[in-house]
């Protein structure tokens, strides 16, 4: 087999191939077709880089050492996202329970309460696109966990309704569901945005 | 779904119009070298877990602390008696063995001053505490049955066995060493008073030993 036969094969094809007959060549395109979608959808969950890199790296080597367990039944792009997504979450909620530690530990050592500064809505500051996306990206981090997760795989990675309930392991309602609170919630904190 | 869509179509533009984000050009170099070098984190499984030496060691220490405790405590406990458990001292064979001694005892309290042998009695009972080792009194009595046994009943006076502090004497005649012992001192005796009915029953009965014993040596 050449390269270009390769390139032709479809995700699923390709994982059995790796699975069979172990060719790096097949998971190297694999990882060239997923590592750009990856890292748009953990970025946009998390809301840092460094860590999202991590992640996505993270969820390549698990694909590697774990190609076996993979069941040819289910869609590749399913089983790699929900790697993906579970440790994106992971690493959500250890940043949250240490960030909740430090706001806690440094009240109780003030003996004072405090307020976490919040200028992300400010009308004046609204100027760039740039700063537009940075408002964006902080509003969809206000979304709750479960909303958001649900938002980005619709409408920032396109994927549809029946495939993010696989992801998930939701039944499709509850998906759509919980797409349109998260919509929801985005639109009330980003209103200012689009009225523009 | 389709009016969903539509209520929150401008939601979802601004999503979709976010710019992508990419990884950086050597994710994959990165990757290779990670995966090649083999530094990714080892799953372990739960007996790996269960015997990770830094969790064995403090928990075989402990196990092995407990148990010589155990052990040490269970040695402890065999050397001391609970005195809430050790059973008073059954005094009931001495009793036993002087079964007749006693009738010849209380024959001499009849004839001794009442006062007098609760004196003795008294003496007797401080004596045996404070004897730690066989009391006295329980040597005596034992000896006092052997000789009861070794001599012949029919041969002895009955007045003699049963009147007066001479039968007693008699007794220790056998025992070179019983005569100090016989004093009732260190013995452990029952006084019974006797009314008169038992007193007519008792000498009813001396007489038909009386007689039984003539009749005997005749």
């Amino acid at each position: 087999m050449t390269d270009k036969n390769f390139n032709e094969f479809s995700d699923e094809e390709l994982i059995l191939e790796f699975q069979r007959n172990n060719t790096t060549k097949a998971f190297e395109i694999l990882v060239e077709r997923y590592k750009n979608p990856l890292t748009n959808y953990v970025f946009r969950f998390l809301g840092d880089y460094e860590a999202c890199i991590d992640i996505v790296q993270e969820t390549m080597i698990k694909v590697f050492r774990y190609k076996d367990t993979y069941n040819s039944i289910a869609k590749f792009s399913t089983w790699i996202y929900t790697i993906a997504g579970n440790l994106a979450r992971t690493e959500y909620q250890r940043r949250k329970r240490r960030k909740l530690f430090s706001i806690d530990s440094y009240g109780k050592e003030k003996d004072e309460t405090f307020e976490i500064p919040d200028e992300s809505y400010r009308p004046d500051i609204i100027t760039d696109s740039g700063i537009k996306d940075k408002i964006i990206q902080a509003a969809l981090l206000k979304v709750s966990d479960a909303y958001r997760d649900v938002v980005i795989l619709r409408d920032i990675q396109d994927l549809s309704y029946e495939e993010i309930a696989e992801i998930k392991g939701l039944a499709v309602g509850t998906v759509k569901s919980r797409i349109n609170r998260g919509r929801a919630q985005l639109q009330k904190m980003l209103k200012d945005i689009y009225k523009e | 779904m389709a009016t969903d869509d539509i209520k929150y179509k401008e939601v979802i533009n601004i999503l979709k119009g976010l710019p992508e984000v990419n990884s950086p050009e050597n994710f994959e170099t990165e990757l290779m070298r990670k995966i090649n070098a083999g530094n990714f984190e080892k799953r372990l499984s739960l007996w790996d877990k269960i015997f990770l030496p830094s969790r064995l060691i403090p928990s075989a220490a402990l196990a092995v602390t407990t148990v010589i405790i155990l052990f040490v405590m269970n040695i402890n406990s065999g050397e001391i008696d609970n005195p809430l458990l050790i059973e008073p001292r059954v005094r009931e064979d001495v009793f036993a063995n002087h079964t007749e001694s006693i009738s010849l005892e209380n024959k001499y309290s009849i004839s001794a001053p009442k006062q007098d042998m609760q004196d003795e009695v008294k003496e007797d009972r401080n004596k045996e505490r404070t004897k730690s080792s066989s009391p006295e009194g329980f040597k005596s009595g034992n000896e006092i049955s052997l000789i009861r046994e070794d001599s012949n009943i029919a041969d002895l006076d009955i007045d003699d066995l049963l009147s007066n502090r001479n039968s007693t004497g008699f007794l220790m005649k056998k025992s070179t060493t019983a005569a100090s012992f016989i004093v009732k001192k260190g013995l452990n005796f029952r006084q019974v008073n006797l009314n008169e009915e038992e007193k007519k029953i008792v000498n009813q009965l001396k007489e038909r030993i009386k007689s039984l014993l003539k009749s005997r040596k005749k």
